[in-house]
C-alpha cells in the first residue's frame, strides 16, 4: 500500500527587536524590563493568517529554489495551525521536500506583509521540531508551552510559585545558566531549542525512513 | 446483463448525501483553535506575563482538545474494538464472527459497505444439506416435546432440593474395595453417551465452552482434557504466570492412589519403588514422613530392568496427636538416649480416642510401649500419578504392597479426589479469596485440652488461621518447600461472587508474615487432614446443597452480606501443597486437593475472583502447562521424557500427527526431508524428519543388510570409529571405556510385542545423570536444557555434540562458539593455560590500574556467548575476516551422524529469558566424558557446547546444554 507521507514542522516565530509596533506604550518604559523569553515570544499581529504565511513560504521557496522547488512543495504545503497569540505554527509538507521549506523558513527575516504598504518587521522563523505525525508536533508544542509558562512565571516576578513549580520544569538549570550570561541576542535563546529541533528531526528520520 | 437469480451483492447505493457532512465533521475535528494576538497582551496592548501565560495555557488546552478530537473522529470498524485476545484475521469483518455486543454495529457497517454476509456457497442448501436441515428441524421439535414432558414430571414433586426436607441421614456409603481399580461415577443420562470411552473432568462443561478440548474420538489418557483456551493467550499466559495475575488448571485428571498400612511396610513399599533412601530414613525426610511436607520423587519398576516410570507426588497423612507427642517424646528422648532415634519423630500414631492415655504416656514414655504403638498404628499415603502412567504405577504398587509384611492396602482414589493447580503471583490471593476455612468445633476443643508450650501457637497459628494471612504472598515458593496446609472450607458458592481480599500493606503486617513464613507454625499445629478420610470426603460432597437452595439462602441474606453459616453446611476437606520452582526466583505453584465433586464450585469461585491487580485468574490447558514448564526451564512430563513409557507413547502420537500433517501438504509446499543437504556430501534428513527418531539415534544409519546382529556390529564399529585418534589421552581412554561398555552384555532385550508403547531398543530414562556412576548404559536418555544465541529450534530439532571425527570442523565450530579466541588444536596446551588464566579472574592482576583496565576490557566488548566465560578480551590471536555468519560459504556444516546425541522435545522463544531456548533429550553415554579436548574448558559432566539443527534444515547453531 502506498501512503502519502508528510512531515509536520513546528515553528516558533521569534521577534528579535526589543520593541515592536505591538507595544504601543514603549515610551512609558516599564519599571522592570520583561524577561527575554516574553520579549522574544511576543504575539504576532492578527494580520498574519495561515494563508499569508503559506504564500510567504511559497514566495521564499520560489526565490531560493526556483520554479522546480516551488512545484515540489506547493502541492503538499499546508499551514495546519497558526496562533498569533503564541506565535506558533505547524506546517505540513511532504516528507521528501520538507528541507526546502525549512530552508525557506530559515531565510525569512521579515514577517510576511499583508500589503506592500505595511511596515516591515524583523522576525526569526525557528523550526523546533520535525515530526511524522501532527500529534507528535502537538505534543511538542504542549511541552514547550508548559516550559514557557514555568519560565515566564519564574522570571516574570511570580516568585512565589518558584518553590513547587521550579522542580517540574524539564528545562532546568542549564537554561537558567544560559540566561544568566546575557543581555542576549537572538542566539542565546535559540541555541538549545535549535538543537532540540535538530534532534527531533534526526530521530524522526531514523524512525521512519 | 445481470445474471438471473440472487445477485452476489446489492446494486451500489447512490453516492451518499452525507459525505459532505462527514467531511465537514472531520475537518472540524482536525482544526486547532487559536486566539488572536490581543489575548496575549494586556489591556493597553503591552506585553504582560499573566497574559503570556494565559495564551500558552489556552494553546495547551487547544492542542489537547485537538488530539482528543481527531482521535475520536477516526472512523473505526466494529472488529477494531474487539479485544486483542479475540481478534481474528480471516473474515474479521463478518458479523457472525464478532462478539455479540458488537454485532449490531458490525451489521450496520456491513450493510453500509454492502458486504455480503452469507457466502454464495451457503445461499441455497444443496440437496444433502436440505435433508440435514430438515432433520435438524425435526429433532428440535422432538426435543421441545420431550422437554415439555419432563417439565411436567418435575412439577409433580417439588421441594426435592429443599434443604429443609432433605434428610440428613447419611446414605450408605459403599466400602471402597481395596486393591481394585475404581470406575467413574455414572454420569447423568444426558451426558452418558459422551463419556463412554472417556471421563470428563469435573469442570468439563466450563472448559468445553472456552477451550479446545481433546477430540471426542481421541481422548488423552482416558480423559477429555482442555488443550488450550479458545482465546489467544500465549503472551498473556506468560504474563499471568510470572508477572501479574495467575493461571489455574483443573488437574483432576491426575490419578490418586491411596496406600494404607503400618509405617514400616509403607516405607518398605516406597523403598522398593525407588524413593530415595535419604528421604525414608534420617532427618532430611523427617517433615515429609510426619506429613507436613510433600515430596516429588521418581519411582521405578521393582523388577526387571528397574526402569524409571514417572515422577509422583507422595504425601503422608498427618496425625495431629502424633505430631505433638512426637515432638515432646523426641525432646525427652534426646535428653535420655542421645537422640539416635530422631527418625521416629513423626512415625508414631495413636488410635483416635485414646488420646488422654497417650498424653499420660507422653509424660513418662516407656520406650517399648511407644515402639509398639508406633509399629501397630496404620498410616496413610497418597500418591499423585500422571494418568499416562497410572496403570504402570498401580501395578507396581499393588505388587509391592502385597510383598510387605504386614501387607499394605492400596486404594484407587481416581474419581474421588480432584485437584486444581494454580501458578502466578496472584495465585495465593485468589485461593484465599475462594477458600474460606471453617473453624472446626472439635479442633478448637482439642487445642484447649492441650497443655504444652505450643499452646500460644495453637491459639493463633492453626492452619485455618494462617491461611487468610498468606494472601499477600506473591510466590508460593516463598513458603517452605512443599509445605502442606490442610483444613476444611465452607461451600464457596455461599461466598459467591468472591470479593477481593484485603492485602496487608503496613510494615508490621509484612513483618508478621515473614515471621510466619520463616517459622511456619503449621508444622506444629497442623491437624489431621480430613481429605484422607473417605467418609469425610463423601459427606462433604453429599452435603453440597443444590444451587437453588444456595440461591434461596443468598436471597434471604441481607444485601451485601453472605448467608449465615448453618450447621448443615458441608465442610469440604482441602489440602494445599505449595510447590517450588527449581529456580527459586520463578513462580512456585499451589496444588489444591479436594473431593472430586467439590472441584466445580471451587473452580467457579476461583475463576471469578477479582484480583487486587485487576482482572481474573486465567485458566490454561495442556499447552499452557507445557509453556510455563518450558519458561521455567523444567521438563514437562510426559512430553519431555521420551525415555519413559508414557513419554514414548506421546512421542508416537506426535509422530503420527505430524506425519499426517506432512502428508496433507502439497508436494511443493512441504519440507522434502530426503533432499536436505547436510554438507560433506551427506544428503537427506537423519531418520524420520517429523519425528524425534530415537530408534535411529541408537541404531545408527540403516545398514544394507537387515540382519540385527550385523546392525549391532556396525553400530559398535561406528562408535569405535567415532573416537578421534589425535585427541588427548584422557578422553581417548574415556571413550574407549564407554565403547567397552557397549560391548558389555547390557540389558537390551526388546520388549514383548504385546506392550507397544514401551520404548524399543530398551532405551530408557535416566534420573540424575550426573550422579550416576559409570558405566552409563548406552541407551540411557536424560533431559537437557539448551540455550542458544541465535536460531529458533522447535521440537524434533537434532542435537549434535561437537565433531569428534573431524578436528578441522571441530575447530571451526569452536571459532563460532568463541569468536574472539581462535582455537588451534596443536597448541592446545598453551590454550588451556591461557584459558585457565582468564578463568582465574581479576584477582591475579596486581595493580589497581591494571585491574580497572582489565575489568573495562571485559565489560566493553559485546557479549559473545552467555555462559562461555572464556570469550573475553585480550585475544591472543586476532582473527582476520571475523567469524563466518550463517549462509556464508565457510560456515561449518553440521557434524556426522556419529555425533548425533539427541533431539529437542520442546523449543521456542522464551519470553521470560528473551531468547530462544529448548529442552531436549540426549543419550547420556554419548556426552558424558566424550567432550574430547575440551574437557577442561567447556565440557564437564554437567554441560557443554552442542550444535542444534532444525529438522529439515541444513544450518547448525551453537548451543550450550546442561542436564536438568
Amino acid at each position: 500500500m502506498v501512503r502519502i507521507k508528510h512531515r509536520y514542522l513546528l515553528v516558533h516565530i521569534l521577534y528579535p527587536e526589543t520593541t515592536g509596533p505591538n507595544a504601543k506604550s514603549t515610551s512609558s518604559a516599564p519599571a522592570k524590563p520583561f524577561p527575554h523569553l516574553i520579549q522574544f515570544h511576543r504575539p504576532s499581529p492578527n494580520e498574519l493568517t495561515p494563508q499569508l504565511l503559506a504564500r510567504a513560504i511559497r514566495d521564499q521557496v520560489l526565490l531560493l529554489y526556483g520554479d522546480y522547488g516551488l512545484a515540489l512543495i506547493s502541492s503538499s504545503l499546508n499551514v495546519k495551525y497558526l496562533s498569533p497569540a503564541t506565535s506558533t505554527a505547524i506546517i505540513r509538507v511532504s516528507r521528501d521536500h520538507f528541507r526546502l521549506v525549512w530552508g525557506a523558513l530559515s531565510y525569512m527575516t521579515d514577517l510576511p506583509k499583508p500589503s506592500k504598504l505595511a511596515p516591515t518587521r524583523a522576525c526569526v522563523m525557528q523550526v523546533v521540531r520535525v515530526s511524522g505525525t501532527i500529534k507528535k508536533a502537538e505534543e511538542e508544542a504542549v511541552r514547550r508551552a508548559r516550559g514557557a509558562i514555568l519560565r515566564a512565571r519564574r522570571e516574570g516576578g511570580e516568585g512565589s510559585l518558584d518553590g513547587f513549580l521550579g522542580g517540574l520544569g524539564g528545562l532546568g538549570g542549564d537554561e537558567e545558566a544560559g540566561r544568566g550570561e546575557g543581555a542576549g541576542g537572538t542566539g542565546d535563546i535559540g541555541d538549545e531549542d535549535e538543537e532540540d529541533g535538530m534532534d527531533g528531526e534526526s530521530e524522526d528520520e531514523t524512525n521512519e525512513l | 446483463m445481470a445474471p438471473p437469480g440472487p445477485q452476489k451483492r446489492k446494486q451500489p447505493s447512490p453516492p451518499s448525501t452525507n459525505r459532505a457532512a462527514k467531511r465537514s465533521k472531520a475537518n472540524k475535528a482536525r482544526t486547532i483553535l487559536t486566539q488572536t494576538s490581543d489575548k496575549a497582551l494586556n489591556k493597553n496592548g503591552d506585553l504582560d506575563v499573566s497574559a503570556f501565560v494565559k495564551a500558552r495555557e489556552f494553546e495547551i488546552k487547544a492542542m489537547g482538545a485537538s488530539m482528543a478530537g481527531s482521535k475520536k473522529a477516526l472512523s473505526t470498524r466494529a472488529f477494531q474494538s474487539v479485544p486483542k485476545n479475540l481478534r481474528r484475521r480471516t473474515a474479521s469483518h463478518n458479523v457472525k464472527r464478532v462478539p455479540k455486543r458488537l454485532r449490531g454495529k458490525a451489521a450496520k457497517e456491513m450493510k453500509d459497505d454492502n458486504t455480503p454476509t452469507v457466502t454464495a456457497r451457503r445461499r441455497k442448501p444443496t440437496p444433502h444439506q436440505r435433508l440435514r436441515l430438515e432433520k435438524a428441524k425435526e429433532l428440535k421439535r422432538l426435543g421441545k416435546l420431550i422437554k415439555k414432558r419432563h417439565e411436567g414430571v418435575k412439577k409433580q414433586k417439588p421441594g426435592e432440593t429443599d434443604p429443609q426436607t432433605l434428610v440428613s441421614v447419611a446414605p450408605h456409603i459403599p466400602k471402597l474395595k481395596k486393591d481394585t481399580l475404581s470406575t467413574p461415577a455414572k454420569p447423568p443420562p444426558r451426558f452418558r453417551k459422551r463419556q463412554i470411552h472417556k471421563s470428563w473432568l469435573p469442570t468439563h462443561i466450563y472448559h468445553a465452552k472456552r477451550a479446545l478440548m481433546t477430540p471426542p474420538k481421541e481422548p488423552l489418557w482416558r480423559f477429555s482434557i482442555p488443550l488450550t483456551p479458545n482465546d489467544k493467550c500465549y503472551r498473556s499466559t506468560h504474563r499471568a504466570a510470572s508477572a501479574r495475575s495467575c493461571v489455574a488448571w483443573d488437574m483432576s485428571y491426575i490419578s490418586t492412589i491411596g496406600v494404607d498400612g503400618v509405617e514400616a511396610s509403607l516405607l518398605g513399599l516406597l523403598r522398593s519403588i525407588g524413593v530415595e533412601e535419604g528421604m525414608l530414613v534420617g532427618k532430611k525426610g523427617q517433615k515429609w514422613r510426619r506429613g507436613t511436607r510433600g515430596l516429588e520423587a521418581w519411582v521405578r519398576e521393582r523388577d526387571g530392568e528397574g526402569r524409571w516410570i514417572a515422577k509422583v507426588e507422595i504425601l503422608w497423612c498427618l496425625d495431629a496427636e502424633a505430631v505433638d507427642n512426637g515432638t515432646t517424646i523426641a525432646e525427652k528422648k534426646a535428653v535420655k538416649d542421645g537422640a539416635t532415634e530422631q527418625v521416629q519423630g513423626g512415625g508414631e500414631q495413636n488410635d483416635v480416642g485414646n488420646e488422654d492415655e497417650i498424653m499420660q504416656d507422653a509424660g513418662t514414655p516407656p520406650k517399648q510401649v511407644f515402639e509398639q504403638e508406633r509399629k501397630k498404628s496404620r498410616r496413610n499415603l497418597l500418591l499423585r500419578v500422571h494418568p499416562s502412567v497410572f496403570f504402570q504405577v498401580w501395578n507396581e504398587i499393588l505388587k509391592v504392597a502385597k510383598i510387605q509384611r504386614p501387607q499394605a492396602m492400596v486404594e484407587d482414589l481416581r474419581f474421588e479426589i480432584g485437584s486444581i493447580e494454580i501458578v502466578g503471583p496472584g495465585s495465593t490471593e485468589a485461593l484465599v479469596g475462594a477458600l474460606h476455612p471453617v473453624q472446626d468445633a472439635q479442633s478448637t476443643s482439642r487445642t484447649r485440652t492441650k497443655a504444652s508450650i505450643e499452646d500460644e501457637w495453637e491459639d493463633i497459628e492453626t492452619a485455618e488461621r494462617i491461611w487468610p494471612q498468606l494472601a499477600a504472598v506473591t510466590n508460593p515458593g516463598a513458603l517452605p518447600a512443599n509445605a502442606v496446609l490442610a483444613f476444611n472450607v465452607s461451600d464457596p458458592r455461599l461466598h459467591h461472587p468472591p470479593r477481593t481480599v484485603q492485602l496487608p500493606s503496613q510494615d508490621p503486617d509484612n513483618a508478621a508474615m515473614c515471621e510466619i513464613l520463616s517459622s511456619w507454625p503449621p508444622d506444629q499445629t497442623q491437624s489431621t487432614p480430613e481429605i484422607f478420610d473417605r467418609t469425610r470426603r463423601l459427606t462433604a460432597s453429599r452435603l453440597l446443597a443444590s444451587q437453588k437452595a444456595i440461591n434461596r439462602r443468598k436471597g434471604d441474606a441481607l444485601p451485601g452480606a453472605y448467608p449465615a453459616p448453618s450447621s448443615r453446611d458441608p465442610k469440604i476437606p482441602v489440602l494445599l501443597i505449595a510447590s517450588r520452582a527449581p529456580i527459586t526466583s520463578h513462580q512456585g505453584s499451589w496444588i489444591l486437593l479436594l473431593p472430586w465433586d467439590c472441584v466445580l464450585p471451587v473452580w467457579y469461585s476461583l475463576m471469578h475472583y477479582p484480583s487486587s491487580s485487576g482482572g481474573n485468574p486465567r485458566f490454561g490447558g495442556l499447552r499452557e502447562k507445557r509453556q510455563i514448564a518450558f519458561e521455567q526451564g523444567t521438563p514437562w512430563f510426559p512430553g519431555d521424557f521420551p525415555g519413559t513409557k508414557a513419554g514414548f507413547e506421546l512421542e508416537l502420537m506426535e509422530r503420527e500427527r505430524k506425519k499426517r500433517e506432512w502428508e496433507r501438504r502439497p508436494k511443493g509446499k512441504r519440507t522434502e526431508f530426503d533432499s536436505v543437504d547436510l554438507g560433506n556430501g551427506k544428503k537427506g534428513e537423519i531418520g524420520v524428519g517429523w519425528a524425534c527418531d530415537w530408534e535411529r539415534l541408537f541404531q545408527g544409519p540403516p545398514p544394507p543388510s537387515k540382519d540385527t546382529d550385523d546392525r549391532e556390529a556396525s553400530l559398535l564399529t561406528s562408535r569405535a570409529n567415532a573416537v578421534p585418534d589425535d585427541n588427548q589421552s584422557k578422553p581417548l581412554s574415556e571413550s574407549k571405556r564407554t565403547s567397552n561398555v557397549t560391548t558389555d552384555p547390557r540389558p537390551s532385550q526388546p520388549h514383548p510385542p504385546t506392550d507397544p508403547p514401551s520404548p524399543p531398543l530398551s532405551f530408557h530414562h535416566l534420573v540424575a545423570p550426573t550422579a550416576t556412576t559409570r558405566p552409563i548404559p548406552f541407551t540411557a536418555l536424560a533431559p537437557v536444557h539448551l540455550t542458544l544465541n541465535a536460531g529458533h529450534p522447535t521440537a524434533t530439532a537434532r542435537i549434535y555434540r561437537l565433531p569428534t571425527t573431524n578436528p578441522d570442523l571441530r575447530n571451526r565450530w569452536l571459532t563460532i562458539a568463541h569468536p574472539q579466541s581462535t582455537v588451534k588444536s596443536k597448541d592446545n596446551k598453551t590454550n588451556n593455560i591461557k584459558a585457565a588464566r582468564r578463568f582465574t579472574g581479576l584477582a591475579k592482576i596486581t595493580t589497581p590500574h591494571d585491574r580497572a583496565r582489565e575489568l573495562a576490557g571485559r565489560l566493553l566488548p559485546p557479549p559473545t556467548f552467555p555462559a562461555a566465560g572464556t570469550s573475553t578480551s585480550v585475544p591472543h590471536v586476532s582473527r582476520e575476516g571475523g567469524v563466518p555468519k550463517p549462509g556464508d560459504k565457510d560456515y561449518p556444516c553440521v557434524p556426522d551422524e556419529i555425533d548425533l546425541i539427541g533431539f529437542v522435545t520442546t523449543g521456542n522463544y522464551n519470553l521470560g529469558e528473551g531468547r530462544c531456548e529448548a529442552i531436549g533429550n540426549v543419550a547420556v553415554a554419548k556426552v558424558v566424558g566424550e567432550e574430547g579436548g575440551e574437557k577442561g574448558r567447556l565440557g564437564d559432566r554437567n554441560g557443554g557446547l552442542c550444535i542444534v539443527r532444525e529438522s529439515g534444515q541444513y544450518l547448525g547453531r551453537v548451543a550450550r546444554w546442561r542436564f536438568l
